[in-house]
């Protein structure tokens, strides 16, 4: 209660806006240059639309490829976001201020392009929409039964979800912008995004209430969405897909990506916007030790997977296991538990593993790792099919592959995009912190670190759990 | 501020809660009502900071019948409106429960979330056409400062020597008064 | 209630791929090319696995005429978004290629893999467009499509029998595959009727469903003298 701590929060508050108003040609270049991806994103797309599906390497039996694989790789990317940062606000861990904004980004837009794979996939996307219920004179109504529809209500639901997940504790944020801008075309932009916030005792109120309850509200919305994308698999009678562990398996696989991407994010926009004392070495700490658990989690799914298909003895689940783990799919896959499971257990377990260069690099091999693992999932079980005379061999285009590098420049350029345009730290929930941290225990929050030096940040403070 | 005499507003920027709530004691002992006063921060206050009532919400209530409305709608959805498309499917069901549940619970979800946005946006006042009935949340200059971190006073409904009194009282603790 | 059936007789079988050809041109199926097939698009709407058993010189083929096995409880069906596949009246599984948006979930799904995708629009160029069969659409890029049990061939049989003031008799319908076979090893008919050539068939203690553990259902039948292991490798 003394007027240091005052001060410091006063400081750090000044040093946070400063490094939002800065303007960064880097972030400007990174948005041209995936901008150029982009481009080949919707080139390829274009190209596949005019000539026909048969522009990808998809055959018989491997009726799916890239596009499915990318589908479940970037909807489990989306985890990061809503998911952690649901579970961090809802235990109220004080360590999740600087990392909710930047994880819900992800998710947001990691989910838009996860969104768009499966319309990529399909043979006659034109009439996509036969899949959407609404009444029309054809008398067409989709079938509730097929997965893919669960898929639709469940995708729907997330990106609604998590695109009001992301806006809502933006309104604060926009209306800073706002207030900080000279009047013009910006300051416009920012007041539609703020839609007349004031910070009123009523605002606030209501908007705590709101960011409570969607929290809480998201996570099984999160779960459900991997589980419904896990039974496009499970529920079909293909050996290797009919398993009843890839409801969780596809969920902790998709957290576990999530936090990958976040971790490299994280460490990208410590370094380009100086945030240091803000994504504090604590934050990296805390996300590593997350990080370390679910890939721990992940081995042991992937154990108890392939043990029980090997133990039952079944023969066409059989044959599938042999091509993963001694035929043509072995180096994939043992690379896959590499990178997922031996490198982030190694480097992750001890502290000086858990800080921002190595945990962004483990990430690197962790996103190689589960994109691996949805390739897994799909390949080798179509190319052995239960009829022998079958079996087949997949390879990608450079249509596939092209889009694959789009969809990458397409999260890039609006993830640059949104850093540009939007506190990708969240300012109003970093001030709360540093009131909880000035006001110690009087607000009845926990809290460790009052921000007495500057180098012990007190957005790391309080009671992370 | 030139029209009627009980229309002047004060306003005042404070660094501290603990400055805004000596200026809102003092502001309420000169008899100045509850109801007048509006405080605007950078981050939510906690309960009992000020000296003032603490807001009511709705919220949850409209979440819950949100959630009641998407699952009914869903349900409806993913059931009834079969039985209005009946395809032949050759003695297969057209409804079974096990999907009909998957939308029900995915409905639920999305009503609930988005009947909570709408309630969180109409309490707040950020509704189109709503925040000019409700008088508060007028821009201001001193908006300013709350994005710069500090706490704004606004007292409504003054006569012009009341706001001066006021402003006396704001002025010790105060870096901005309007 | 009519219920299409098919026995196929794999002791008579000679391989000789003639029903696959009758089949392509009563079904307008799609000629991929060379450079397709390699990539494993051939369509096939009926195809003779070969398995060999042996060591060589001593070796055996064995053929087996693999095509949609019209199953009564077929994994096809449910995982379809748009009814593009569902269950008609007559036990067919049947497709409804204008519903069909191409998401391949059927095929995934099949345990016989008998389903095949147009991933070009089929092209027929003159004179080819000239033998196409006006009674089977030509289907467009981008759409399953599979063994129909000459669906056609059973609508004219119901309409002969119709314009005749009669039921549909045993041996009305003959399937493409059935007419063309030089040993007569398929037979086709109401499964539901005891006394039809097909149903006899299926009662022979020779007769098995291909993957009967799966519980599929098959409408197709297969016989054989020799135990049919299911093939591995």
């Amino acid at each position: 209660m003394t007027d240091r701590p005052q001060a410091s929060a006063r400081a750090l508050d000044g040093e946070l806006l400063g490094r939002l108003d800065r303007r960064r040609p880097g972030l400007l270049v990174g948005s041209l240059a995936s901008g150029v991806l982009v481009l080949v994103f919707f080139y390829c797309w274009g190209y596949q639309i005019a000539n026909g599906i048969g522009v990808t390497g998809i055959n018989r039996p491997v009726f799916w490829g890239f596009y499915i694989i990318n589908f479940v790789f970037w909807i489990g990317i989306s985890h990061a976001g809503t998911l952690i940062s649901a579970i961090l606000r809802v235990t109220k861990a004080e360590w999740r201020r600087p990392v909710t904004r930047s994880a819900e980004a992800i998710t947001l837009f990691a989910l838009a392009i996860g969104g768009l794979f499966p319309l990529i996939h399909l043979g006659r996307v034109a009439i996509f929409y036969y899949m959407i219920p609404y009444p029309n004179s054809r008398m067409l109504w989709p079938n509730f039964r097929s997965p893919l529809v669960w898929d639709i209500a469940a995708i729907t639901t997330y990106i609604i979800g998590s695109a009001l997940y992301l806006f809502l504790p933006l309104i604060p944020d926009a209306a800073v912008m706002r207030d900080r801008a000279a009047a013009g075309l910006k300051k416009r932009f920012y007041a539609v995004l703020a839609l007349g916030w004031r910070g009123t005792a009523q605002q606030w109120h209501s908007l705590e209430w709101g960011i409570r309850i969607l929290a809480v509200a998201i996570i099984p919305v999160a779960v459900s969405v991997h589980t419904i994308v896990s039974w496009d698999f499970a529920m079909t009678q293909t050996p290797g897909w009919k398993s009843t562990i890839f409801g969780p398996y596809f969920v902790v696989g998709a957290i576990f990506s999530g936090i990958a991407v976040l971790m490299i994010a994280m460490a990208l926009l410590r370094r380009g916007l100086a945030l240091e004392r803000f994504l504090t070495d604590r934050v990296f700490n805390n996300l590593g030790l997350l990080f370390v658990t679910m890939s721990l989690v992940w081995g042991y799914f992937t154990f108890a997977e392939h043990l029980t298909v090997w133990y039952s003895g079944d023969l066409f689940e059989k044959l599938v296991h042999h091509v993963l783990l001694h035929g043509d799919f072995a180096v994939p896959f043992w690379t896959m538990v590499v990178v997922n499971l031996v490198i982030p257990v190694a480097v992750l377990s001890f502290p000086r593993g858990r800080r921002p260069l190595p945990t962004a690099l483990v990430g690197c091999g962790v996103l190689v790792g589960m994109w691996l693992e949805r390739f897994l999932i799909v390949v080798p079980a179509l190319s052995t099919p239960r009829l022998a005379y079958s079996i087949g061999d997949y390879m990608p285009s450079w249509v596939e592959l092209g889009i694959m590098i789009g969809a990458v420049g397409v999260f890039a350029c609006l993830y640059f995009t949104f850093t540009q345009l939007l506190p990708i730290v969240s300012v109003w929930e970093m001030r709360e912190g540093w009131r909880h941290a000035v006001s110690g225990g009087e607000s009845g929050q926990p809290s460790e670190a009052a921000p007495t030096s500057a180098a012990a940040s007190p957005a790391a403070g309080g009671g992370a759990a | 501020m030139t029209a009627a005499a009980q229309d002047h507003l004060v306003e005042a920027a404070f660094e501290s809660v603990e400055d805004v709530r000596s200026a809102v004691e003092a502001a309420l002992d000169s008899g100045v009502a509850a109801s007048q006063i509006e405080v605007r921060s950078p981050a939510p206050l906690e309960e009992g900071e000020l000296p003032l009532a603490k807001p009511k919400s709705r919220v949850l209530l409209f979440a819950l019948s949100g959630a009641v409305l998407g699952g009914l709608t869903a349900f409806g959805l993913a059931a009834g409106t079969a039985l209005a498309y009946p395809l032949p499917t050759g003695g297969m069901s057209i409804v079974a429960g096990p999907p009909v549940g998957v939308v029900t619970y995915e409905g639920t979800a999305l009503g609930l979330i988005i009947m909570t946005v709408l309630r969180v946006l109409w309490e707040g006042g950020l509704l189109p056409g709503r925040a000019i009935r409700s008088g508060r949340g007028r821009p201001s200059d001193f908006d300013r400062h709350v994005a710069e971190g500090r706490l704004v006073l606004r007292i409504h409904g003054l006569t012009e020597s009341g706001a001066e009194e006021l402003r006396e009282l704001c002025r010790p603790r105060t870096v901005a008064l309007g | 209630m009519t219920r299409w059936g098919m026995a196929i007789d794999l002791d008579r079988c000679t391989g000789c791929e003639a029903c696959v050809v009758a089949c392509a041109a009563e079904n307008n199926i799609q000629t991929v090319g060379e450079e397709q097939a390699r990539e494993g698009r051939a369509m096939h709407w009926l195809r003779i696995e070969r398995y060999y058993e042996g060591e060589f010189p001593d070796v055996r083929t064995r053929f087996m005429p693999v095509l949609c096995q019209q199953c009564g409880a077929a994994p096809c069906e449910p995982v379809c978004p748009v009814y593009a596949t569902y269950h008609n009246p007559e036990g067919l599984n049947a497709m409804v290629y204008g519903r069909c948006i191409g998401t391949r979930f059927c095929a995934n799904n099949c345990p016989y893999t008998v389903r095949v995708f147009n991933w070009f629009d089929a092209e027929f160029p003159a004179p080819l467009d000239s033998q196409l069969n006006p009674d089977v659409s030509v289907r467009p890029g981008g759409v399953m499509e599979k063994c129909t049990f000459c669906v056609q061939r059973i609508q004219a049989g119901k309409d002969e029998a119709a314009q005749e003031d009669r039921e549909v008799a045993d041996g009305d319908v003959k399937t493409a595959c059935q007419q063309s076979c030089p040993t007569k090893a398929i037979a086709f008919g109401d499964l539901d009727d005891p006394d039809s050539e097909v149903s006899r068939w299926a009662e022979s203690p020779r007769a098995f469903s291909l993957l009967g553990d799966l519980d599929t259902r098959p409408g197709v039948v297969y016989l054989s003298g020799t135990e049919w292991r299911e093939p591995a490798e």
